[in-house]
């Protein structure tokens, strides 16, 4: 009995010690994560394992459609603001239908815009991270695609 | 040492002639046998224990046995924190896909859980 209960405490301390191990080399790639915050782009750079270069295109990439983004956030808003303003004022269905029709416009705009960003962004990096980049960020997206049109880098 | 007197033969043949036994019937005598069988068997618990001891008694055993702990810790830890991983992962894109999408942004989106911003 002495025996077993020899090999069963080394046994427990051994799990708990693999157990320690691999949690511990978790919370490393983790903390990478973390250490980054949502409006950086080093988690893409740690995620996606881009090299310097890779990482630098895909900085351009961002810092470029960062204009255009602005652009659509401002038509965007100043629509939907026109769009609130005739609701509230009672505005005629024709001029409240325009200005729907106006917002729904500039969406697909920006829909279309943000789509081909993420395409170009994961042209940018080696094939295969730049599938899993589309993979993990489309389905966060307004209107992302759930019926098998996803988009390919 | 003097030999004791050894009965003739054929004196012993005519004790064994007039012995007799006559054992008293026990009808229970089966039940009785099997109960004493029954108490001498080990239960299947010590049996399983003593092959267990008798098993780990042996090098390769005790290590495979340390080893297969081992390797359910690291699996367990290997389940655990890879879905905590993915969540963090999830968490981060959602957040860049609100700094990439002006439609999010304004909050006409289907996943309003990010701040605004640009990602840089």
């Amino acid at each position: 009995m002495k025996q077993i209960a020899i090999v069963l405490v080394a046994a427990l301390v051994s799990a708990v010690c693999a157990f320690w191990l691999v949690q511990r080399r978790h919370d490393a790639g983790i903390a990478a994560l973390a250490g980054t915050s949502g409006d950086d782009l080093q988690w893409i750079r740690t995620e996606f394992r881009l090299d310097d270069a890779q990482f630098a295109a895909v900085k351009k990439l961002h810092d470029d459609y960062a204009v255009v983004c602005a652009g659509h956030c401002a038509d965007i808003a100043a629509a939907t603001t026109r769009l609130q303003r005739l609701t509230s004022e009672n505005a005629a269905p024709t001029d409240l239908e325009a200005a729907r029709r106006e917002v729904a416009a500039l969406e697909e705009v920006c829909n279309t815009a943000t789509r081909a960003h993420l395409r170009r962004v994961a042209a940018a990096m080696p094939a295969e991270q730049g599938a899993r980049y589309i993979a993990l960020v489309e389905p966060h997206l307004a209107h992302s695609p759930h019926d098998g049109s996803r988009l390919t880098p | 040492m003097a030999k004791p007197p050894a009965k003739q033969p054929d004196d012993l043949s005519r004790l064994l002639r007039t012995w007799e036994v006559d054992p008293a019937d026990d009808l229970q005598l089966a039940r009785k046998v099997w109960q004493r069988l029954a108490a001498e068997r080990p239960s299947p618990w010590r049996a399983w224990l003593d092959g267990l001891a008798r098993l780990l008694a042996q090098p390769i055993a005790a290590s495979a046995a340390v080893l297969l702990f081992a390797a359910v810790g690291a699996g367990v830890a290997e389940l655990t924190q890879a879905s905590a991983r993915e969540a963090r992962l999830e968490r981060l894109a959602a957040e860049y896909a609100h700094s990439i999408d002006p439609i999010l942004m304004h909050g006409r989106g289907t996943d309003a859980a990010a701040p605004h911003g640009h990602a840089r």
